[in-house]
């Protein structure tokens, strides 16, 4: 690829820099609880879509982005020195919002619950929730089967469910 | 919030809760100046080593720097009628990032290391044949099989039992849904899995990985482990055992390494279901030449399960210190 606004049908590299570079960061900061990593992933998601542009389908971006964003972030996580070294209680700090302070902390609560997940469970939560895909798009991101991605869907709900429940007994 | 799952919403959240992370210009402009010129490239593969190497400095050094701070004298015997000595780990925290703080990753502050002391098995020693630090794997019927090292005789295969259904890039990222399913990260759909002679299926079963036959040795993994199961019927192998061995410490050979395993199979109490392995490795060698790996941690012996059993080393205590 030569040109990063290129005149083909599908936005140009820096329009899709803009609409998901923080998403794709983001994506990965709630992978790994690590900034410097995080950063690591996004560049090297965004080399890969600069240079297999000609490969990936117009309208397929963000499906493509993100399933990259996920592949990475498995292959630094499923290194089992990180995993069980170092990632092995990672703790994830937040942004505070500028709102009121029960408000915010309800909100840590429900950004930790999640990140206290399962990695399955928590991979889907995001890329349902936070990326909005649908059931059968998370399949064909991730390899497995619809039913697959539902069923990790409904636990991982039932699960942050409780963790919540736990958390915030009066909500 | 009661509604926080609701896509929209939980967007919202997620991103107010993580503003302050950007990908701006700057980053842009390393990312092009990577992808056009990638000979100048900073790649993440070489980062993460080095970074795990730091990290395993710093353990070392906190593993040697804490007995002298606590002023104990570092115990150097180890036997194995007592708990074993653990390798410290750390667990990192990461630093907050403030709202609005757009300051690239090296201007943040380092991670803190915790000095928390966790069990971290020896895997380089293990018997375990390791891919990416982990054992190929088969999850056949809510049962975990891991890949051992070394080659298998085709004769030593028994008949075929089931079918590996799917290939998965990570056993561990696809856990059990069924409970019936048999997948496998380490041999391609289709794959036969056989029993192993005269072994029993709730011990090992041998597959074809790169067209060689192979040892599957049932393990506890992903929190799943024996199922109303004595240790016996997860290892029972006694009266084929010819000698069992931990390198270095212990050796029991004939009617004593059965003698142990039958110890175990009569003390044995599951503590945990989820221990792949411990620190320390007993090599267990049947008549057949197939040898199968067992490992401990303290008085834990751990094959399919964690089981606690101090009668099994005082057994080896007694009776087979080298």
């Amino acid at each position: 690829m030569q040109d990063t606004s290129s005149t083909t049908m599908r936005p140009s590299f820096d329009a899709l820099y803009e609409e998901y570079g923080d998403d794709v960061l983001r994506m990965a900061y709630y992978y790994l609880a690590d900034r410097q990593k995080a950063e690591d992933v996004c560049q090297e998601v965004f080399v890969r879509l600069y240079t297999n542009w000609d490969k990936i389908s117009a309208g397929k971006e963000h499906a493509w982005l993100m399933r990259v964003t996920v592949n990475c972030c498995r292959d630094i996580w499923r290194s089992s020195w990180i995993k069980r070294v170092v990632l092995g209680s990672p703790q994830l700090e937040l942004i505070p919002a500028e709102d009121e302070i029960a408000e915010r902390e309800k909100k840590e609560l429900i950004m930790k619950a999640v990140y206290q997940l399962p990695m399955q469970f928590r991979e889907i939560i995001l890329l349902f929730y936070y990326q909005g895909f649908g059931i059968n798009e998370i399949a064909e991101m991730l390899g497995v089967p619809d039913g697959t991605v539902a069923s990790r869907l409904s636990r991982a709900r039932s699960k942050l469910e409780k963790i919540l429940k736990e958390e915030m007994p009066n909500e | 919030m009661s509604n926080y799952l609701e896509k929209d919403t939980f967007r919202m959240i997620t991103n107010e809760a993580l503003g302050g992370l950007h990908a701006g210009k700057e980053m842009k402009e390393r990312i092009l100046e990577a992808a056009t010129h990638p000979e100048k490239r900073s790649r993440t593969s070489g980062r993460i080593p080095a970074f795990a190497f730091s990290a395993a400095v710093m353990v070392i050094c906190m593993v040697l720097a804490l007995p002298l701070l606590m002023k104990k004298p570092v115990e150097k015997a180890v036997t194995v009628s007592e708990p074993r000595t653990k390798t410290a780990v750390g667990s990192l925290k990461i630093s907050s990032i403030a709202a609005g703080d757009h300051k690239k990753a090296e201007e943040s502050p380092e991670a803190e290391l915790d000095a928390v002391m966790m069990e971290r098995p020896q895997v380089e020693e293990t018997l375990f044949d390791l891919r990416d630090g982990k054992p190929g794997m088969i999850l056949a019927n809510g049962r975990y099989y891991a890949l051992l090292k070394g080659s298998l005789d085709a004769g030593q295969m028994g008949e075929t039992i089931l079918t590996v259904e799917d290939s998965v890039e990570d056993i561990a990222l696809r856990p059990a849904v069924s409970g019936s399913e048999v997948i496998s990260d380490v041999v391609p759909a289709g794959a036969k899995i056989r029993t192993l002679a005269g072994i029993s299926e709730g011990t090992a079963v041998a597959c074809e990985v790169d067209g060689k036959p192979r040892i599957f040795e049932r393990v506890s993994y992903a929190a799943v482990g024996p199922v109303g199961e004595t240790f016996e019927q997860t290892f029972s192998v006694a009266d084929k055992i010819v000698s069992l061995e931990i390198p270095g410490e212990v050796l029991l050979m004939g009617d004593k390494a059965k003698e142990a395993i039958r110890i175990a199979y009569s003390h044995a109490q599951l503590d945990a279901q989820d221990k792949l392995a411990g620190d320390t490795r007993i090599i267990v060698t049947l008549e057949n030449g197939i040898s199968l790996q067992l490992t401990t941690n303290g008085t834990q012996l751990i094959g399919c399960g964690a089981w606690n059993c101090p009668e099994f080393f005082k057994f080896l205590d007694e009776n087979g210190r080298k």
